[in-house]
């Protein structure tokens, strides 16, 4: 083989390791999985309040056979609300242990409303 | 239409490369020409990724969304609990697993130690795991807990309220109970069958004449080698020995701050894992500033994270998504994350994504936070939050890369040897092609549901190395069967120096395998190129030895030596040898102690019948009288038996004969019956011998052509088969009486002779069957003739795991790249072939090129490609529904089997070893 192919074929053995490392570095087979940062969101009562004006509300009437007493908690966990938000749309804070009375009391429920029904909104 | 150009273009390319003039040093034109076609079939599979790619980059563009774990509080009254909840069940698991009894499981924080001399002392560890009765199995770092070694005389008792106890003794790798016993797998066949196998108490109790019903503590064997353990999941089962109690159920576990929780449930003599999570105790930054209540914390990583994918449609410019916790509003548009937790409810966060900016952000009660690709995101209040990975995928460069440096590696370490000869060039464009479809169709499987899986991927890349390291040895081999004895140099160092580039190519394969595996599975890859090293170094050290290269230089002169009687015996020791393992429990695959990797037996049998058969051909090539020829052929159509049908039938693999057995078939029938082949016989005596390997091929096409008789072959013994026209619905009454195996086989008989009548019989069984006979129609027809697109359609959901192996022309090919890319994929092996006649033409000739072991090697090639292409293509057909279908796949392109990979880069190999030894024909 002449000393020109040789030569090719060693810098061709060189593209494959550096190919290879690069591969290795940059292009692992399985993503890489890191726990190390993590972000966390921060309740404001503020931020709340206005979360609830952009959501779409209904005043639920507790209903007489609900049982002699329920808790707004109980109420929130029923419809799959955030107990948080039930009590920002109630003007209230900490709520969860807030009695209610069947037949009388009610709750403002912060239902979800979708984004692309509030992109529509002019 | 991509691939079949591609196809084209690498048949086009070889059979030119075949007609022009051999290259000249210094080089000429037509060398440069040779050179440039060569390039050409090299990045034929980079070039059709690109295009394929390129093609969809659209649908490439996906938002991911992994739900991997969750930060919980636990407390002792607030305990995190584990377990299967009942259907509309309010207070649900924190960590939830249908199939367990519901809060199988609690983690407690450790009880504080008392001051006081009476007061109970601190439970060791950092918390506690409270188990109940009945419960799970329960691993711990890889130990089960409540496990006890059992003795010889021990004796086990089961005593259940309200019923006499049960006494068991274990003794002698048995378990007795008066005069019945059952025997548990012994040391051979733990060593190769693996002891996965697990004997709970209430299906032993039935084989032992007992009511064990609802006691499933079972027996388990850790390793090959000690005693049985004996897992109790429930406080009725007790271990005695001597008369003292020497294992009970115990409740309460200390553990330790960093753990892998492993639940399972013994299900069809197996232990089913029903999840696996990584706990770590006190662990997360949650709770209020400055609150350090870490101790009372629990960050759960899950081993199987749920993971969605949304893509980006190119005519929207701004993607928004709910990410909530299951709640009943605006369902259509929402990921819900599968927590079915009290702890969580209601939880929703929006997530949008601008397409111009390709930016994301995260909004969670009014906190919005721009999204970091990997990283984590927890979603919730307090000390209970939901950790979310959110990634996004664009164009996945790293498979061009993969492919460029697959093309690389052939064009350094096997440059010259494609310049010269065309046959090895015919062979490596369809490799490359199918390898690079092989990658494509794994990346889908990663990025798209329902599994989200590496490994076919892992696998898909790791064959890019692989298959390439196994071509170069096969070629250094044939460089050494065909090298002049005289030539050969005596000294190792010398001989070292001449090998210096295939070991440097072996060495880089391997960088390339370490590079591409998954970790903790970079060993095992490492292993044929290993064997592929020491084979060459091997070679090296005996060539020294004079009788070494005294039998070298016969088998160059004469061939590799063959009898008919050793074909008829290399047949039986293959029968008894598979028989023997299927006894062991390794029916179709061999186990391999110590790593525990399941090799398909194929993997080892059909290059070995390719080569047998190659070797067979080649000596009825040369027998000029009937009679030899026809003990000869009667001897390698007896090995054929063997092998195939009688292996086939030993095993209950009905598709090793009716796809595997057709390639060899197939080669003897084309060298009796083409005129241009390689016999001296007279055209009628050879037309007459077609007869015999015409034979089982035609009973294949019979089985096909007309499934009614065999239904009434494998219906026999049944009542209704025979009253078949009289029966209200023959198809159940049939398989009412007949095992289960068989009742599979009438079943597909059925569901290609009469869907109809299949459909209407009602069995669970035959309604499987109707299913995949239905899902394949819809998936033939989904793509129409062109395809969809790559990624355009989704991935089944409801077919198992066969959608990875015997169903991928089905699945991948039809919907995305239509009916005409499942014939570019059958061109494809169809192409592999043209490196026969390409190499064959001066085989018979009077050419000193034309040795012996250079027709062997010819014959030995065209075995084995057929063994690829032929029950690929049969596969195709199947899959088409136009034949039987059986559970086999087509030649590399089965994505979740390494051991695919392994036997079509063996059979290749063998192809390139033959073609090899004819190098110098058109060399």
């Amino acid at each position: 083989m002449s000393r020109f192919n040789e030569q090719l074929r060693s810098v061709g053995v060189l593209v494959l390791v550096a190919g290879l490392f690069f591969v290795h570095r940059y292009f692992p087979t399985h993503p890489p999985e890191s726990w190390e940062t993590v972000h966390g969101f921060h309740l404001d009562s503020e931020e709340c309040r206005e979360l609830r004006d952009q959501r779409q509300t209904v005043d639920f009437a507790i209903p007489e056979e609900a049982g002699p007493e329920v808790t707004a908690g109980e109420v929130a966990r029923s419809f799959r609300l955030e107990l948080p938000l039930v009590c920002a749309a109630n003007d209230r804070t900490d709520c969860g242990d807030d009695a209610l009375s069947p037949g009388t009391d009610s709750l403002v429920l912060p239902l979800y409303r979708s984004p692309k029904a509030s992109q529509e909104e002019p | 239409m991509l691939t079949l150009l591609a196809a084209a273009l690498a048949i086009a390319a070889a059979v030119l490369l075949g007609r022009l003039p051999p290259p000249t040093r210094p080089a000429d034109r037509t060398t440069w020409q040779r050179r440039g076609l060569v390039a050409l079939l090299l990045l034929l599979p980079l070039i059709h990724a690109a295009l394929v790619l390129a093609g969809s980059r659209e649908r490439l563009r996906m938002l991911r969304f992994d739900y991997i774990g969750k930060q919980l509080s636990f407390g002792d009254g607030q305990p995190i609990t584990a377990g299967g909840s009942p259907a509309g069940a309010d207070e649900v698991e924190d960590l939830y697993a249908r199939a367990l009894p519901p809060r199988s499981l609690q983690l407690l924080p450790p009880t504080p130690g008392g001051d006081g001399e009476d007061a109970a002392p601190a439970t060791p560890g950092a918390a506690r795991l409270v188990l109940t009765s009945p419960g799970p199995a329960v691993m711990v770092d890889g130990a089960l807990l409540n496990s006890v070694e059992l003795a010889d005389g021990d004796e086990i008792v089961v005593d259940r309220p309200g019923g006499e106890p049960v006494f068991l003794t274990y003794g002698g790798g048995k378990v007795l109970l008066g005069d019945r016993e059952v025997a548990l797998r012994g040391l051979l066949g733990r060593l190769f069958g693996g002891n996965g196998r697990v004997y709970d108490l209430a299906s032993m109790g039935l084989a032992l004449g007992t009511d064990l019903g609802g006691v499933f503590s079972f027996l388990r064997h850790p390793g090959v080698l000690g005693p049985w353990q004996l897992v109790i999941r429930s406080d009725e089962v007790t271990v005695e020995r001597g008369g003292e109690i020497v294992g009970r159920f115990v409740e309460e576990h200390p553990i330790p701050a960093q753990l892998d929780l492993d639940l399972g449930v013994v299900s069809n003599g197996s232990l089913r894992r029903q999840r696996r999570d990584r706990l770590l105790i006190g662990a997360g930054s949650l709770g209020k500033d400055g609150d350090d209540t870490s101790q009372n914390r629990v960050e759960v990583r899950f081993a199987e994270p749920r993971i969605w994918t949304v893509t980006v449609p190119p005519e929207e410019p701004q993607v928004s998504l709910a990410l909530t916790v299951p709640s009943t509003f605006a369902r259509h548009e929402m990921i819900e994350l599968p927590e079915p937790s009290s702890r969580f409810r209601g939880l929703s966060a929006v997530y949008e994504y601008e397409r111009g900016s390709d930016t994301a952000t995260l909004s969670y009660f009014g906190d919005r936070q721009t999204v970091v690709p990997g990283d984590v995101y927890a979603l919730g209040l307090g000390d209970n939050r939901l950790l979310l990975r959110l990634q996004r995928s664009g164009f996945p460069y790293q498979l061009l890369l993969d492919l460029a440096l697959f093309a690389l590696f052939f064009a350094v370490f096997l440059g010259r040897g494609l310049v010269a000869h065309a046959g090895l060039a015919a062979v490596v464009g369809p490799l490359g092609l199918l390898l690079g479809h092989r990658l494509l169709f794994s990346y889908k499987v990663a990025t798209q549901p329902p599994d989200f899986s590496f490994e076919p991927m892992q696998e898909a890349r790791l064959a890019l190395w692989l298959l390439p390291a196994m071509q170069l040895t096969a070629w250094t081999a044939a460089w050494w069967l065909r090298r002049p004895v005289a030539k050969v140099p005596e000294r190792f160092g010398e001989a070292l120096r001449s090998m210096a580039w295939p070991l440097a190519g072996l060495a880089v394969a391997a960088g390339g395998c370490w590079a591409v595996a998954g970790a903790g599975r970079r060993a095992l890859p490492l292993v044929p190129l290993l064997l592929a090293g020491v084979l060459i170094l091997g070679v090296l050290l005996l060539v020294r030895w004079q009788k070494a290269r005294d039998a070298l230089g016969r088998v160059q002169d004469e061939g590799f030596p063959v009898r008919p009687v050793w074909l008829v015996g290399f047949g039986v020791a293959l029968l008894v040898v598979r028989w023997i393992a299927a006894q062991v429990g390794m029916p179709e695959t061999l186990r391999l102690p110590m790593v525990g990797f399941r090799l398909l037996w194929t993997v080892v049998q059909l290059p070995l019948a390719a080569a047998v058969v190659g070797i067979a051909i080649h000596y009825l090539v040369h027998r000029t009288r009937v009679r030899t020829w026809l003990v000869g052929l009667l001897a390698t159509w007896a090995f054929l038996g063997l092998a195939f049908l009688g292996v086939g039938l030993a095993v209950s693999d009905t598709g090793l004969f009716l796809a595997h057995a057709l390639a060899p078939f197939v080669a003897l029938l084309a060298l009796v019956s083409i005129p241009w082949m390689w016999t001296q016989l007279p055209s009628w005596q050879r037309l007459g011998l077609a007869v015999l390997p015409a034979l089982p091929l035609l009973a294949v096409l019979v089985v096909n052509a007309y499934p009614e008789v065999l239904i009434r072959l494998v219906g026999w013994g049944s009542q209704a088969a025979r009253t078949e026209a009289a029966g209200v619905s023959p198809v159940r009454d049939s398989a009412s009486q007949l095992g289960a195996n068989r009742a599979q086989q009438l079943f597909r008989l059925y569901m290609l002779a009469s869907p109809q009548r299949l459909s209407e019989s009602g069995l669970i069984a035959s309604e499987r069957v109707a299913i995949h006979y239905a899902t394949l129609q819809s998936y033939a027809d989904e793509g129409g003739f062109w395809g969809k697109g790559y990624l355009a359609s989704k991935l089944p959901r409801h077919l198992g795991i066969t959608y990875l192996s015997d169903l991928v022309p089905m699945v991948f090919v039809l919907p995305d790249f239509g009916k005409l890319g499942l014939l570019a994929i059958a061109v494809l092996y169809l192409a592999l072939l043209v490196a026969v006649p390409l190499t064959a033409p001066a085989v018979g000739e009077e050419e000193p090129s034309a040795t012996a072991v250079g027709s062997q090697g010819l014959y030995m090639a065209l075995a084995a490609l057929l063994s690829v292409a032929v029950p690929s293509l049969y596969m195709i057909l199947a899959n088409l529904n136009l034949v039987l279908f059986t559970g086999k796949n087509l030649s590399l392109l089965s994505l979740n089997s390494l051991s695919d990979v392994l036997q079509g880069g063996v059979l290749v190999a063998l192809a390139v070893l033959g073609l090899g030894l004819r190098r110098g024909v058109t060399a």
